[in-house]
């Protein structure tokens, strides 16, 4: 740009050489062009904020977020054009913009795109949603802010790296048994014992006389005022474990990268709906799956746990899982037996024909593990199979579905 | 928070009119305007070089801007015709739209109609031969074939034309005196206005639309357009005043380019408008019989295309003034109403179109909050006494060249001073890395007093470390 202006001083020269003061005039368009175009591409992006703002950082499936798009030019300068980028991960619906163009350089990503023209000090807020959310983790961001000069030229560029995550989880049932299976899934969590687990650690209560003065909690004593004690968590029998087999077809490979869409999403809604029906139960849940989760292990593992925060822990869990394999089943559930305590419940929750995975389940079976079996939307004979068998069925589909049936 | 954007199930139900992003497209007033800027710009470039090559030959110039601006627009509608495509008629029907351009530009100069009629043909052809320019101006529309070239014809020619025109310019003072000089310049001048104007305006527009053919929504695209316009107006009557001024252009010149059109336009209002005046001119005789005595009746005549002014009544009457200030004032408030409708119509789509979805709003930032902190942390010159860290530094610095007083890497100021210090036989290090650390961890400031110490310290230690040398 400095060209412009060097050409301009030149035409002024030149004109005063040779007495010519029309050039002067010509140097004083050519030097306006070149300064108007550098105003632009020198201050345009200074004191611009962009700012995302999602409505929740965690959504259930089917619901709508509302998306805040904010742009402010925080300078005297107007902006005739400023256009921002922002990517999104594929998947994502926005109900003000239904057409999204794919990015050229990030696979699997949208673009969503909004220009502006703003004066002086101008903030504009647009608010678009987030539709029929699927279950999954998305990314927004990060974003591009490109900047036009008055004429309509390319005048700057600013990357800016903020990102926001968006976790939907998947929906969960209310799970029926039939009348006449009243077995429970996995085992129950004892409402009360005498023996407490100490390393079980589940807050204070006052302290009652008797307790063991090594019982009391002498740094909350001391925050507030009154002599309280440790109270733990009554000791368990076995936790329940959901192994869940994200294969979803029959005699294909696990390192084929097909799957059953809907077969798949139907299992982490069952999933999703066991692990809430089993905590409400009061059993202490855990969920691994040989998937991927956004991170270079292939199992994705979730410590068995006790409360209602492991619900949301489960769902969030359930919303990175993808439905390619990362691993056989089999051997998923084989790095389970050397990971849990002998006598754990582990719950094989599986969509594909069941016979192949038999001799694992009967070893773990054998290995003292409480190993029950649930096929999700088929029947499936536990004869002689040595552990307890259940189909599990979300009617009419996983979408709509007013309840996970166990039969 | 409910929201105005349309909702799908009402848009669905038909409650709710579906109105995509704001459009503007061939139809819109933007779009039309862009070819006649381009053939403005176009037609100024020429006028300019037109000018300097009829100062070079000592003529004054006889063809302005504007005139060749319509060639130009006739040459980019024949480019653009959507009848006649084929290719045995182009070729002749652009050859031959070519010569007659160029021949009514000709014979624009009187002295060639004279010669032309004294039959004198050869002198008549090298009297005025920059007037073929029209044929030059008519080819240049025609290059204006492909409306997606817009842009990138547009940047072509100010990016170098801009610059270009100080040839013509340098060429017109250089070769031309006294009124033919002073004529070029005015002509120039006034040229060099239009292109630059019209030339902005068209390459904002033309890049203004391609990128609005890119984008989701058109809205900022109105909001450009008017800053362009009077970014553009601006600058160029920024430029043009102190520059006519520079240059002594008479005010004639500048208003000639205005008012030329403006003529044309008056003369075809007065064509339009002769009915008007000759039912006019009827109702007052209908009526002057049923007038007071005394009061005159006028004879109007009907205006003629005769070159001479058209006579009036001499006298004319209150009624006929009054009748046609009345019909004026009617047509003046109906257009008026006209355009307010129009204009309320247009901002209640817009805001049916941004309720809820968009809001904007002028603010203007909080001013910074006092930056202590970052004063108190700033990081001082090397070696500088009058902070706490300068002087720690310094001490550093002279400990390094003594063996086994440096500061080892995984010390901390305290440690390395606890170390040091018995060696030394002097607590000064211990303060200074005190005073080092108060200001660099704990970002607070030291007393002026202590400032004051800093100096005496650093000079005790280097005194210290002389004496154990």
């Amino acid at each position: 740009m400095s060209g412009w202006l060097a050409l301009a001083v030149t035409l002024v020269v030149i004109g005063g050489v040779a007495d010519a003061p029309g050039l002067i005039v010509v140097a004083a368009i050519t030097a306006g062009y070149g300064t108007l175009t550098r105003l632009w591409t020198r201050y345009g992006v200074r004191s611009v904020t962009y700012e995302r703002r999602l409505g929740a950082s965690r959504a259930v499936a089917g619901d709508s977020v509302a998306l805040d798009i904010t742009i402010w030019n925080r300078k005297p300068l107007p902006l005739p054009w400023i256009a921002a980028d922002d990517m999104l991960t594929e998947g994502l619906v926005v109900r003000e913009r239904p057409d999204l163009d794919h990015a050229d350089d990030r696979q699997q990503r949208r673009l969503l795109r909004n220009t502006w023209a703003l004066t002086w000090y101008e903030r504009v807020v647009r608010h678009f949603h987030l539709d029929d959310l699927r279950r999954g983790a998305y990314e927004l961001g990060p974003a591009r802010l490109r900047l036009r000069d008055v004429f309509g030229r390319d005048a700057a560029e600013e990357q800016l790296t903020e990102r926001e995550t968006l976790t939907v989880v998947p929906r969960s049932r209310p799970v029926t048994h039939l009348p006449e299976d009243r077995s429970p899934l996995g085992e129950r969590r004892a409402p009360r014992s005498l023996i407490a687990d100490p390393a079980l650690f589940s807050g204070v209560r006052p302290f009652q006389p008797g307790d063991s003065l090594r019982r009391v909690h002498w740094r909350a004593t001391a925050r507030l005022g009154i002599p309280v004690s440790r109270r733990f968590e009554p000791a368990r029998g076995r936790t329940v474990v959901i192994a869940m087999d994200v294969q979803t077809l029959d005699d294909v490979p696990h390192w084929e990268m097909s799957y059953d869409d809907d077969a798949f999403e139907g299992l982490c809604v069952i999933a999703a709906s066991l692990a809430r029906h089993l905590l409400d139960d009061g059993a202490v849940v855990g969920v691994a799956a040989a998937s991927f989760t956004g991170t270079p292990q292939r199992i994705a593992w979730l410590a068995p746990r006790a409360g209602r925060g492991q619900v949301a822990r489960v769902g969030e869990m359930l919303a990175r899982i993808g439905p390619v394999s990362s691993m056989p089943y089999e051997a998923l559930l084989s790095w389970l037996a050397r990971r849990l305590p002998a006598g754990s419940s582990v719950v094989a929750l599986t969509s594909r024909d069941p016979r192949p995975l038999r001799p694992v389940l009967q070893r773990l079976a054998r290995s003292g593990f409480a190993v029950e079996a649930i096929r999700a939307g088929g029947a499936w004979s536990g004869d002689g199979a040595g552990f307890p068998v259940h189909a599990a069925h979300l009617l009419p589909d996983w979408r709509t579905a007013d309840g996970l049936r166990i039969s | 928070m409910v929201f105005g954007f349309p909702d799908p199930r009402q848009l669905a139900r038909g409650l709710v009119r579906d109105r995509p992003a704001i459009r503007f497209g061939r139809g819109d007033g933007r779009s039309r305007l862009l070819p006649v800027l381009q053939a403005v710009a176009d037609g100024a470039l020429l006028a300019i070089l037109y000018a300097a090559v009829q100062a070079l030959v000592g003529q004054r110039p006889l063809i302005g801007p504007l005139e060749l601006a319509l060639l130009v627009g006739v040459g980019m509608g024949w480019a653009r015709r959507r009848r006649w495509n084929g290719a045995g008629v182009d070729m002749p029907g652009t050859i031959l739209l070519a010569i007659l351009a160029g021949a009514l530009t000709w014979f624009l100069d009187p002295d060639v109609r004279a010669a032309l009629v004294a039959g004198n043909t050869d002198a008549a052809f090298i009297l005025h031969l920059p007037g073929w320019v029209g044929a030059i101006a008519f080819l240049r529309g025609r290059s204006h074939a492909s409306r997606d070239d817009d842009e990138d014809q547009q940047d072509r020619l100010l990016r170098f034309g801009i610059p270009a025109l100080a040839l013509p310019w340098l060429a017109g003072h250089l070769g031309a005196s006294g009124t033919v000089e002073r004529a070029f310049v005015s002509a120039a001048f006034v040229s060099t206005l239009l292109f630059a104007a019209s030339g902005f305006t068209a390459l904002g527009l033309a890049r203004l639309e391609l990128v609005r053919r890119g984008s989701a929504d058109g809205s900022p695209a109105r909001r450009s357009w008017l800053l362009l316009v009077g970014g553009i107006a601006l600058a160029v009557t920024l430029v043009g005043i102190p520059a006519a001024a520079l240059l002594g252009v008479p005010v004639a010149a500048l208003t000639a380019t205005v008012f030329g059109p403006l003529r044309v336009i008056l003369l075809s209002l007065l064509l339009l408008t002769t009915p008007l005046i000759v039912a006019i001119a009827a109702l007052t005789d209908l009526i002057g019989p049923l007038l007071p005595r005394g009061i005159q009746l006028p004879r109007i005549t009907i205006p003629s295309l005769r070159a001479d002014p058209v006579e009036v009544s001499s006298t004319p009457t209150i009624v006929f003034f009054t009748v046609l200030g009345i019909l004026l004032v009617l047509e003046l408030a109906a257009v008026g109403l006209y355009l307010w409708y129009r204009m309320r119509e247009r901002r209640r789509e817009q805001a049916a179109e941004l309720i809820g979805f968009e809001e904007r709003s002028i603010v203007r930032p909080a001013a910074e909050p006092p930056v202590a902190a970052v004063v108190a942390t700033r990081r001082p010159a090397r070696g500088d006494p009058s902070t706490a860290v300068g002087a720690y530094l310094a001490a550093l610095e002279l400990l390094s060249s003594h063996a086994g007083f440096a500061r080892r890497p995984s010390e901390s100021p305290a440690a390395h001073a606890r170390r040091i210090t018995p060696g030394l036989a002097t607590g000064a290090l211990v303060r200074l890395s005190a005073d080092y650390q108060l200001e660099r961890y704990a970002a607070a400031r030291i007393t002026s007093a202590e400032r004051r110490r800093l100096a005496p310290r650093l000079a005790a230690l280097r005194h210290r470390l002389r004496s154990i040398r």
